[in-house]
């Protein structure tokens, strides 16, 4: 939830003082502020935790210098949508998976959640979720990072992630050479 | 040197790389210099399994479907006489992850047919320095003229093609033992061209693309099942003399590679007369000196726990339509899997069970199967991708 800061001090207070006991508040990069319940945010944070547990929190903002506004937007986002999540994800997969790999697939709700997601906003969560420990978060930013690449010819992934061809002519005819099928007539 | 993934920490672009799927590793490899020796380094693999990123596949070779499916032409049986070289007869390399149900065919061998040989063997190779992983196909039919082969073909899931190997020498054989064993691919027994059921064994080496031959086994044994045991050990279950024609025997003998011999024969490991066919070994950890099997026997998925003259004993039923059973796999976590059907020539049903610490409680999950993953599976083997 974000408490836009224009409606005054008085609400604010009030506000924070209400949620003093669930919520968290952190403020990002850009000064924006955002609550979290405190329960999710100590649950998939272990660096928000770590704070908790250390009462490094601060009502008025807790200063998150490295996140910008719309990472932090979306990893509230995250949290909230989580915590209202669990009952049925936990149902769900220890009726049809067997549950005991340590990585689970993305939940639907969470492959929803990072589609959405341009490109940047994408790239700025997956770091915002490697600042904050959020492992679960990590695991299904850096899967659909990981998906981005299906399907497309090597040029088509330069160009999507921005990188450079910096094979030479001859590594690049030796690579072709290994897939050329090595297959001789008898 | 540049940033792995631009924009990305180097840590976090190394677990987006640890997620793509196997099927995408050719691919990625060909991106750039940096992350050819990110996928390339024994850490990469590491990571993969640290995470539980890599999963138990089984890769089968399997009929293919006919191209334009005739009603009730599933796939012929092979032992009926060769019709006009129709798809029927035309076997590739499939991918199955048997808990997520997933199924990937594998490209199709270059060449004419592009079919797998006909009662082919097949083995997954984890060797090399870098921890490769490699299918290699051994033996087998011409899926043309029936002729027995000596070919053998390695894919290799980080280039994503297949190459031809070394081709096997000595007699050309049929119905062979065949397993991988620490990098290497041992094949012993089976039968020559003149149905001469055989004692010779030899071990491939896709590393130097080599095969060494080994000492004779003790016996002859036709249609013996090879298995890969604790101390990495290669394992010839049953098989039976070129005078006992399809008379199994329950002996084993076991060939150890630290000391370049065979181990007395075991007998009684099966009983007389029952096919060793559907053999298979429990992954184990390798401080292990013993392990569990499990086998198909008279309907029922029977086990094996400890070396020596430990008996089987029954586990479950196998559901009527998979009971004959064209294999059985067990993977990780005391998974069993089971590949079979309700007749010969019917189609092919999955069945996944895991039996628990306490004996109890164990049943069969059904696996899904597409059609076009139903076809006959002649041969198998499980690894981890």
């Amino acid at each position: 939830m974000e408490v836009d800061k224009g409606k005054g001090e008085a609400e604010e207070t009030r506000k924070v003082a209400e949620a003093d006991r669930d919520t968290v508040t952190l403020k990002s990069s850009d000064g924006k502020l955002f609550e979290v319940s405190k329960e999710a945010a100590a649950r998939l944070s272990t660096v928000l935790a770590g704070m908790i547990a250390g009462g490094s929190i601060d009502d008025n903002g807790t200063d998150l210098k490295q996140i910008g506004s719309e990472a932090l937007e979306n990893v509230v986002d995250y949290c909230n949508k989580h915590a209202n999540s669990i009952p049925s994800a936990a149902l769900i997969s220890s009726s049809i998976s067997f549950n005991t790999a340590p990585f689970k697939e993305p939940e639907e709700w969470e492959r929803k959640f990072v589609d959405r997601l341009s490109h940047d906003a994408l790239f700025d969560l997956v770091e915002a979720a490697n600042f904050l420990g959020m492992e679960r978060l990590l695991d299904v930013t850096c899967h659909k990072i990981s998906e981005m690449m299906k399907g497309k010819s090597p040029d088509q992934i330069r160009e999507v992630f921005n990188i450079k061809n910096d094979y030479t002519k001859e590594e690049l005819e030796e690579i072709r050479q290994e897939l050329a099928w090595a297959f001789y007539d008898d | 040197m540049g940033e792995l993934i631009p924009g990305l920490p180097e840590e976090v672009a190394r677990e987006c790389l640890v997620r793509v799927g196997f099927d995408q590793l050719p691919v990625v490899r060909r991106i750039s210099r940096q992350w050819k020796s990110e996928v390339e380094s024994p850490d990469y693999h590491r990571l993969r399994k640290a995470e539980g990123l890599s999963r138990p596949v089984l890769a089968l070779a399997q009929a293919q479907p006919p191209t334009s499916p005739a009603p009730g032409d599933g796939a012929a049986p092979a032992d009926k006489q060769h019709s006009s070289g129709g798809p029927a007869n035309s076997y590739r390399m499939v991918l199955l992850d048997p808990v997520e149900g997933r199924w990937a065919p594998l490209p199709a061998l270059p060449g004419a047919t592009s079919s797998l040989p006909l009662f082919c063997q097949v083995a997954a190779v984890d060797g090399g320095e870098q921890g490769r992983k490699r299918l290699v196909v051994v033996g087998g039919w011409d899926p043309e003229t029936w002729a027995p082969m000596d070919a053998v073909f390695v894919y290799d899931f980080l280039t994503g093609s297949w190459r031809r190997g070394a081709a096997m020498p000595g007699p050309r054989r049929s119905f062979f033992a065949c397993a991988a064993v620490e990098g290497h691919v041992y094949v012993a027994g089976g039968h020559d061209e003149e149905k001469n059921a055989l004692r010779s064994a030899m071990a491939y080496d896709p590393d130097a693309d080599a095969w060494a031959q080994l000492p004779d086994m003790a016996e002859e044994r036709d249609e013996p099942r090879g298995l890969c045991v604790a101390g990495g050990r290669f394992l010839v279950v049953g098989g039976y003399t070129t005078q006992e024609q399809g008379r199994f025997v329950g002996s084993a003998e076991a060939f150890d590679p630290a000391t370049n011999a065979w181990e007395p024969v075991q007998e009684g490991f099966l009983d007389d007369g029952v096919c060793p066919r559907t053999c298979c070994v429990a992954p184990a950890p390798e401080t292990k000196t013993t392990e569990r099997m499990y086998m198909i026997r008279d309907g029922h998925l029977v086990a094996r726990d400890g070396a020596g003259n430990a008996q089987w004993r029954p586990v479950a039923q196998v559901p009527e339509d998979a009971r004959t059973a064209a294999t059985v796999s067990a993977i990780s976590d005391g998974r069993v899997v089971v590949i079979g059907s309700g007749c010969h020539g019917g189609e092919q049903n999955v069945y996944v069970l895991r039996e628990e610490e306490d004996g109890k409680g164990a049943s069969w999950v059904r696996a899904p199967v597409p059609t076009e993953f139903s076809g006959h599976v002649q041969a198998s083997c499980s690894l981890e991708i």
